[in-house]
């Protein structure tokens, strides 16, 4: 029974409105009237509500602040001279989202991202390489496109920024770079030197005299520098390693029996701190500390069939730039160029030599 | 409660033509609507003025827009309405309205004055103190969510049939009646809850 009176009595609420306004029929206002009656509840509601409605009704009008009609026209002519200054409405009427602002912005960014990267895996390159290189020459396999995609990243236009910054980070390591600076003065006459490479090659000793006036001042360089600064010498040299192409040595080693000449230098380079990267039919890549490589020179010419002096050296420029764009077939000289590279990447101590095994005396 | 007059329609043609002398007429025959819808609906008065003069800026840029001239009190409407939504969003993120309580002082024409304490409702004797129960009222407004509001100052304050109110939210008119009725119910409550 009292739940049956609270449902009368919310449905004669929802009849409030109605029935202020006189919108409800004969019937319905009677039963609502009636209910009103016999409910004290609805009947205290109805009055608050009527009540309420009627201040609503009654509440007055605001007056409008003095001088709005002029403030309005001030501001009308403002808006106006403002539009005038701005121009015509093309540009007002483009209206460009923010969405498609900030997407512009992200593309441009991620374009400067991308460009700054390959300065950034240069830099990381010798650290992993060291590792590649180690485990590949244990199996004696050619090097995966590690190397290839370094070079790459290393043939920047030098009219870009980051050759730039390249060139000045370079400049700011001078103390352990300057003994390559100079190679590269050397490097920079390559092409030349490319072209005469059927020429007749310079004798041993002025060449070795060349390579040994240089070599003293990088190592005497090393050895007095503080560590920080040997740090950063490093780093420049790294850098610079990958930027500066430098000279393979290239030998001509008579031998009358292959595979003991092979073993003999296999020691010989393992004596000197050196080791076979890769073995050919009728040559070996090996790699060589630099600072060994004259006492080495001297311990080969004793192997060679005539002790004395049918060795052939020559300092061949192997790198001569990067030139990796053009040419879809690589050449042998390319291939020897990565090779080359590849050793520089392991280590800028090092040096890469090609020891060409000629059977019996000419 | 007082209807503006219908403005004539060559009035309006010709505001649309960029006379000022026209844009002027409009204002002033709008003025007082517009900006009492503000203020109901913010509660300020220089609040109101403000919005009221860009509602008015708003018409003097885009009535070359408006096609039917016939329709320019809806359309006025709906323009201060809009502006009325806005300003209460921007408000409302600064919290403008966060220590409003219909305990607080309440804002007068005559500048800020105590709330008493008493029952409206319930002491007939002191309702003689009309502008004390307006602005009870205001405030109570502004509690009332903003559709709610919007149907209370257009249908009890302004006078709006069911009819034009339904065409300015695009509702049928029963709808418009039963939001009606529960913005009042919810209004009524939002009082009796201060009042007792």
């Amino acid at each position: 029974m009292e739940r049956a009176r609270t449902m009368g009595c919310e449905k004669v609420r929802g009849q409030f409105s109605a029935l202020l306004e006189g919108n409800l029929d004969p019937f319905e206002e009677e039963r609502v009237r009636k209910h009103l009656e016999t409910c004290p509840d609805c009947q205290r509601d109805w009055e608050r509500f009527s009540q309420m409605v009627r201040w609503l009704h009654s509440v007055e009008e605001q007056e409008v602040p003095e001088g709005f009609l002029s403030e309005v026209e001030k501001r009308v002519e403002e808006r106006r001279m403002k539009r005038r200054w701005m121009g015509p409405g093309l540009f007002r009427s483009m209206k460009i989202p923010v969405q498609a602002v900030a997407m512009v912005f992200i593309v441009f960014l991620a374009l400067y991202l991308t460009k700054m990267i390959p300065f950034e895996t240069i830099q990381k390159m010798p650290v992993e390489k060291r590792e590649l290189s180690s485990s590949k020459v244990v199996k004696g396999k050619e090097p995966s496109s590690g190397v290839k995609e370094a070079k790459k990243d290393i043939s920047l236009p030098a009219s870009t920024p980051m050759a730039q910054y390249q060139r000045d980070y370079i400049s700011e390591t001078k103390p352990s770079v300057q003994g390559e600076m100079k190679g590269d003065k050397e490097v920079s006459h390559a092409p030349s030197r490319e072209k005469d490479e059927k020429a007749p090659s310079p004798p041993l000793e002025t060449e070795a005299a060349r390579v040994e006036a240089l070599l003293p001042k990088e190592t005497g360089k090393a050895e007095v520098l503080p560590p920080e600064e040997k740090r950063v010498g490093e780093r420049g040299a790294k850098a610079k390693a990958y930027l500066i192409p430098e000279p393979q040595r290239e030998i001509t080693l008579k031998i009358s029996e292959r595979e003991g000449a092979l073993t003999q230098l296999k020691k010989l380079l393992k004596q000197f701190g050196g080791e076979v990267v890769k073995e050919e039919e009728n040559s070996i890549l090996a790699s060589l500390p630099r600072l060994a490589y004259p006492e080495f020179e001297k311990e080969l010419t004793k192997m060679s069939l005539p002790p004395h002096p049918s060795l052939m050296v020559k300092q061949r420029e192997v790198i001569k730039e990067w030139n990796l764009a053009e040419g879809t077939k690589k050449r042998e000289p390319e291939v020897r160029r990565e090779e080359a590279g590849r050793f520089r990447m392991d280590r800028e101590e090092t040096m890469a030599i090609r020891i060409y095994l000629k059977k019996g005396p000419d | 409660m007082e209807h503006s007059p219908k403005i004539r329609q060559e009035v309006i043609e010709s505001c649309k033509a960029g006379d000022k002398g026209a844009f002027a007429e409009i204002v002033l025959n709008y003025q007082r609507k517009v900006f009492n819808i503000a203020y109901r609906m913010l509660g300020n008065r220089e609040e109101a003025k403000d919005l009221a003069q860009e509602v008015f800026l708003s018409v003097f840029e885009s009535i070359r827009d408006l096609r039917e001239e016939v329709k320019f009190e809806a359309w006025l409407t709906r323009i201060t309405l809009n502006h009325c939504r806005n300003r209460w969003k921007y408000l409302k993120r600064r919290h403008y309205f966060n220590s409003d309580s219909l305990n607080d002082p309440i804002e007068t024409e005559d500048g800020e004055m105590e709330r008493p304490i008493y029952d409206p409702l319930n002491n007939p004797e002191i309702l003689c103190e009309k502008k004390m129960i307006q602005e009870l009222i205001q405030r109570g407004l502004l509690k009332l969510k903003e559709d709610q509001r919007e149907l209370i100052v257009l249908r009890d304050l302004q006078g709006f049939s069911y009819g034009e109110i339904g065409e300015l939210f695009s509702l049928p008119e029963g709808t418009v009646k039963s939001k009606l009725h529960r913005a009042r119910m919810d209004l009524k409550q939002i009082l009796e809850r201060v009042i007792h």
